[in-house]
């Protein structure tokens, strides 16, 4: 009789281990939706002047951004923030698996020699791209970029009405999500790690 | 005059003297500024933008009408609108209005001081005088930190 009760009591503990582990738990996070509508090959030119293939970035889950150099505010805020994402990262012992890449376009005055130098100052790891005028359209097309030359009144040149988000891409080249420049890093940072 | 008349007069003077010497300032607005910082940018920007938080704690209303500094070629008041078709537009003003006992911010994303052709590289940490203009005060010519 002694024994059944010890085991009834054995049982009754494990089960309420059991019980409490899968509460407590975190629930497994849903994968992130594929968004066929964006994304797909391109060639462009890279920092180094070398042609450079959207192929070359499988592998490796991206962040980019689109934007331009003569930008004073959005575009070096959201580098800074990526720099400051990547270094994280790095930290974490996955630099090696994300690549930051910024898209320009304003081909025209964001060589690859200039964007070298200002996206070194970042972080020297991260990909700019440039190209022509055809090519930096049809990647703003397939990634859905609005961008357009105001001619304002202004001292500062050409400027851009443009659209602002961070892309998220996976390791097979497909986007997974779109982040306004000013998400919190912990959201991207967790979206990440289901990735890698 | 007895001494005490005379220590009275004295101390009416030592009173209303520094009021009279303060009249020709009294209707000048108070403003108060804080937060006041440049973005640091690559070596190879030439451009760059400025925020600062101001306060009017006066009973009359104030105009921002423009910047100098030492540091860029020019300077411009600007800010960033939100338009119908998702995209965000830069748009140059020619004046920013501070209400009588409001706040006006220049954040990122927002509005912004301008700073065209930078006369050198700016190094994170330094400071850097820009003087703002109002129509009703004397330029505030003060300290802004170079941040990332």
């Amino acid at each position: 009789m002694k024994k059944l009760v010890l085991m009834a009591v054995a049982v009754l503990l494990v089960l309420a281990v059991v019980v409490a582990w899968e509460t407590t738990r975190e629930p497994p996070r849903e994968p992130l939706p594929v968004n066929t509508r964006m994304g797909g090959d391109f060639t462009m030119v890279d920092q180094n002047g070398e042609t450079f293939s959207s192929d070359q970035l499988a592998g490796q889950v991206v962040l980019m951004f689109f934007g331009f150099t003569h930008c004073p505010d959005i575009c070096p805020a959201t580098m800074a923030r990526m720099a400051q994402l990547y270094k994280q990262l790095e930290a974490g012992g996955h630099g090696d698996d994300v690549q930051v890449v910024f898209v320009t376009f304003d081909p025209e005055r964001d060589t690859p020699e200039h964007l070298r130098q200002y996206l070194a100052w970042f972080h020297e790891d991260f990909i700019g791209l440039t190209g022509s005028d055809e090519q930096v359209e049809e990647i703003a097309r397939q990634y859905s970029v609005v961008y357009m030359p105001v001619g304002e009144d202004s001292q500062g040149g050409t400027e851009f009405a443009h659209s602002d988000f961070v892309y998220l891409i996976d390791r097979e080249t497909r986007v997974r999500k779109l982040y306004p420049v000013d998400a919190d890093l912990e959201e991207i940072k967790d979206d990440l790690r289901t990735l890698l | 005059m007895t001494c005490a008349r005379c220590f009275k007069r004295g101390l009416y003077l030592l009173l209303v003297l520094p009021w009279l010497a303060f009249a020709g300032e009294i209707d000048e607005p108070e403003l108060f500024i804080d937060n006041m910082w440049v973005r640091a940018v690559p070596p190879v920007s030439s451009t760059t933008a400025g925020y600062f938080t101001v306060t009017n704690t006066s009973e009359v209303p104030v105009t921002l009408l423009g910047f100098t500094t030492e540091i860029a070629g020019a300077g411009e008041l600007h800010t960033m609108a939100a338009q119908e078709d998702g995209t965000r537009r830069m748009q140059r003003l020619r004046n920013v209005p501070i209400p009588a006992g409001e706040t006006v911010e220049f954040a990122p994303g927002g509005n912004h001081l301008m700073l065209f052709r930078l006369a050198r590289p700016l190094e994170e940490g330094e400071q850097v005088e820009l003087c703002l203009e109002f129509d009703a005060t004397a330029p505030y010519c003060l300290p802004f930190e170079v941040r990332r």
